[in-house]
């Protein structure tokens, strides 16, 4: 089912749009004609997503969600949104068609500011999966290098200059120094896209930079290198936004101006949806009573070479435990039973040297493992010591950390206060998400209780600890 | 600066296989490096700007914070990913192991197995305990340098960019996974009641006692070279020995760190916002706020005294470099 609505799409993008747009009500086959290029690669990208994602629903979802947050905050996107939640929880069990029909609406909406960061969102969960699968990717990208010089002839040229003058706000702090980098600078970040933003930089730098740059991103496993040097699939799938945002230009500095108001949303928003939820399935915690409860069934099952994994999570019963789950930790025991046994096979053969060496006499034999008795001791107690250091050590971090909060709402208060009218709007945004109610916490706790005397002596004694070590 | 140099030392000792798992400090460093400077804002640019982002003017730096956000994400992940997988295997090891003992036991009382042949399965198990204790440590560790790398990461690229990504960003990772040890310490724990239980410290001291004491430490690599298990507890316990001295550089940095975030944050760009919101309001909850923010100030300067004194007397030669 998802494959197949997949190919739909990807074949005829163009009639297929229309088709959409009609479904959608939004009207605007001008842009949509000048998108073509574009568009064909974000549907070649969001079906390899498919693909990628097709055995990980779960994953998908949970991405999904996050999109609807960034969704949710602009709220032009609103008349969208309804339908789009209708979407999701229709196709909750096919997440290859649900990617689709978002990517459709956003892209044949151009008249909607948010479209563009909405885009870019997506690309950027999408790209941290292309990453894991590039080779996945091939088959749905019939002709990469096609599609990017399309696009370069279609959408480079005209790109900068037209951005520039439609979407001047997106300038930030340093513009005015690098005029010339501007142009690189200025198309990309408009768009909060994580490529494109890495494209304008390395717009700006000399071929040595650029390599290096290189090397860097294959340390960090993301795409940051320039198209022109070294065309990868990740720079394709960068690519998208650009053209994208040129229709979109003329009302995308807005979005801008209102994401400013909450940076801080946006960050954890974005993160959720690009990082964990991303390529794989979310990995499950196992804690000893979860392994506890895997080991009891397996006994029923008769053993760990009997069970088989749909069995023991029949068994279990655990909420979001999935087969996947069960598999790889069953594969893990299996080994870890399997280590000890074999030494336990070898024995006989180590025994028989003991024999001989009993011939020679016991006291070597004892004596040596003594010594290792002797020196295993030793090193746990170094081990501990270390342990020990560590819990101090995590302890000082966790105090910091929590140290840095409250000064950081101290500051918040002062900002507030001393311009109460400007600053209170931008603070109030900057610090939505979970902040308000520390904030709240904190000013009821202002008159009475002297909390930062209360919080102070505590690192003080954990410095003498430290110290005393 | 001395925590980039600890960091890679440590990946240097650590555990071969470890290596690539941890936070890739130095390229985040060098991609910070690369990033525009933070130029404070300069005047507007070249087209007059529209009334959104004059209001603002943080475009790019949402833009950029989300970016980089996404970067560190990825690092996340990997560290989580990495943690969670390690996390996993001692559980199960430590299980299997407590089943061995027990196979062993029952062995024990059958006439077939010689005494020889018990201690020395005894010892294996032994060996195999503390080889995940130390793995485990280790473990714990990567937790605590990883979250510190992540921390100064994220100071630069504020820094750097003027961003105000420290502080959400950090408050969310303390609850990631690769930093919520506890159940790693439980497991800790429980590794050290059953050594303890199995192989009694004060027997083990009469017992030894003919034997030489106080030998070096250096002798567990050299203990029964021919063995595959000694090679594999050797590496775990020079692995040890790295982390100990990162860790130590850890907590000399994070002293200094310590002082210096407050000083940040009271005598920096924003000490003449206290100020000024002294003088300006009279409000009632204003000034009782405003006193007590003064009181953290004293506690402040109080603690970066005491610190500076409690790391002078300890690391005379640190106390010198406190400037970066």
């Amino acid at each position: 089912m998802s494959t197949q609505s997949v190919i739909a799409v990807k074949q005829p993008p163009v009639q297929h749009l229309h088709s959409m747009e009609s479904q959608w009500n939004l009207n605007d086959a001008h842009t949509c004609s000048a998108k073509q290029p574009p568009v064909h690669r974000m549907f070649s990208v969001i079906s390899d997503d498919c693909a990628s994602t097709s055995d990980a629903r779960s994953s998908c979802t949970t991405q999904f969600s996050t999109i609807k947050t960034e969704l949710i905050r602009s709220s032009s996107m609103t008349k969208i949104l309804p339908f789009e939640l209708q979407k999701c929880s229709t196709t909750d069990f096919n997440p290859g068609r649900s990617f689709s029909h978002v990517s459709q609406t956003d892209l044949s909406d151009p008249i909607l500011s948010s479209s563009s960061t909405f885009c870019t969102s997506l690309y950027s969960s999408l790209s941290t999966n292309s990453k894991c699968r590039e080779t996945g990717a091939l088959p749905f990208l019939p002709h990469p290098r096609k599609l990017e010089q399309q696009h370069s002839s279609a959408g480079q040229s005209p790109n900068s200059s037209l951005l520039l003058a439609a979407d001047p706000s997106n300038s930030g702090h340093g513009d005015a120094e690098h005029s010339d980098d501007l142009k690189d600078f200025l198309n990309l970040s408009g768009d909060a896209s994580g490529s494109g933003f890495h494209e304008g930089i390395s717009n700006c730098m000399d071929f040595n930079e650029q390599m290096e740059f290189q090397f860097l991103s294959e340390q960090l496993g993301i795409a940051i290198t320039d198209n022109e040097e070294i065309p990868r699939l990740d720079d394709i799938y960068g690519r998208p936004q650009q053209p994208l945002a040129l229709p979109l230009s003329s009302s995308s500095d807005q979005e801008d101006g209102r994401d400013a108001g909450s940076p801080v949303k946006v960050q954890l928003s974005s993160s959720s949806s690009s990082g964990a939820a991303g390529c794989n399935k979310t990995r499950m915690r196992w804690t000893l009573e979860l392994h506890e409860r895997f080991v009891e069934a397996l006994k029923k099952l008769g053993g760990p070479e009997k069970a088989t994994p749909k069995g023991v999570l029949k068994l279990m019963k655990v909420e979001g435990l999935t087969i996947y789950h069960v598999k790889s930790h069953l594969q893990k025991y299996r080994l870890a039973k399997y280590i000890p046994e074999k030494k336990e096979e070898k024995k006989p053969s180590s025994e028989d040297k003991k024999a001989q060496s009993t011939a020679d006499g016991i006291d070597p034999a004892k004596k040596k493992s003594l010594q290792m008795a002797e020196a295993l001791r030793m090193q746990i107690e170094v081990q501990k010591q270390l342990h020990e250091q560590l819990e101090v050590q995590r302890e000082l971090q966790l105090r910091i950390e929590e140290h840095a909060r409250y000064l950081q709402l101290i500051l918040e208060q002062q900002k507030v206060r001393k311009c109460p009218s400007s600053m209170k709007s931008s603070m109030e945004g900057e610090s939505s998400g979970s902040k308000p109610k520390e904030k709240t916490e904190m000013r009821a706790e202002t008159p009475s209780a002297p909390s930062p005397k209360r919080k102070f002596p505590d690192i003080d004694i954990e410095h003498n600890q430290q110290t005393d070590n | 600066m001395k925590f980039g140099k600890d960091f890679r030392n440590h990946l240097e000792g650590t555990l071969p296989d470890w290596k690539d798992k941890y936070l890739a400090y130095k390229a985040l460093k060098k991609l910070i490096k690369t990033l525009p400077p933070d130029a404070d804002h300069p005047a507007p640019p070249p087209p007059p700007p529209a009334p959104a982002a004059a209001g603002f003017g943080y475009g790019d730096d949402v833009a950029l914070g989300n970016w980089f956000a996404r970067i560190l994400d990825v690092e996340l992940h990997k560290l989580n990913d990495f943690y969670m997988e390690r996390e996993e295997w001692y559980v199960i090891r430590l299980q299997v192991l407590k089943e061995r003992i027990e196979r062993v036991k029952a062995k024990k009382n059958d006439a077939f197995t010689s005494k020889i042949e018990f201690t020395e399965e005894m010892l294996e198990i032994r060996r195999d305990f503390v080889l995940i204790h130390g793995e485990m440590i280790l473990l714990q560790t990567y937790s605590s340098l990883n979250f510190a790398g992540l921390v100064k990461i994220l100071k630069k690229y504020d820094k750097r960019t003027g961003g105000l990504l420290s502080l959400p960003f950090t408050q969310r990772a303390r609850h990631e996974p690769f930093f919520t040890t506890e159940p790693l310490t439980r497991l800790v724990r429980e590794c050290e009641a059953n050594l303890e239980l199995l192989f009694p410290v004060e027997e083990e001291v009469l017992e030894s006692g003919s034997s030489s004491k106080l030998q070096p430490h250096n002798n567990v690599s050299t203990h029964g070279p021919g063995q595959s298990c000694d090679l594999e507890t050797a590496k775990v316990y020079q692995s040890t020995l790295a982390a100990m001295k990162a860790i130590e550089g850890l907590k000399k940095a994070s002293s200094t760190y310590n002082a210096l975030s407050l000083a940040r944050f009271f005598h920096g760009e924003d000490g003449e916002a206290c100020s000024g919101a002294i003088t300006s309001e009279s409000s009632l909850l204003d000034s009782m706020t405003d006193s007590q923010v003064e009181d953290a100030d004293k506690d402040d300067k109080e603690v970066q005294s005491k610190e500076k004194t409690a790391a002078e007397t300890k690391h005379n030669a640190e106390a010198g470099r406190r400037g970066g």
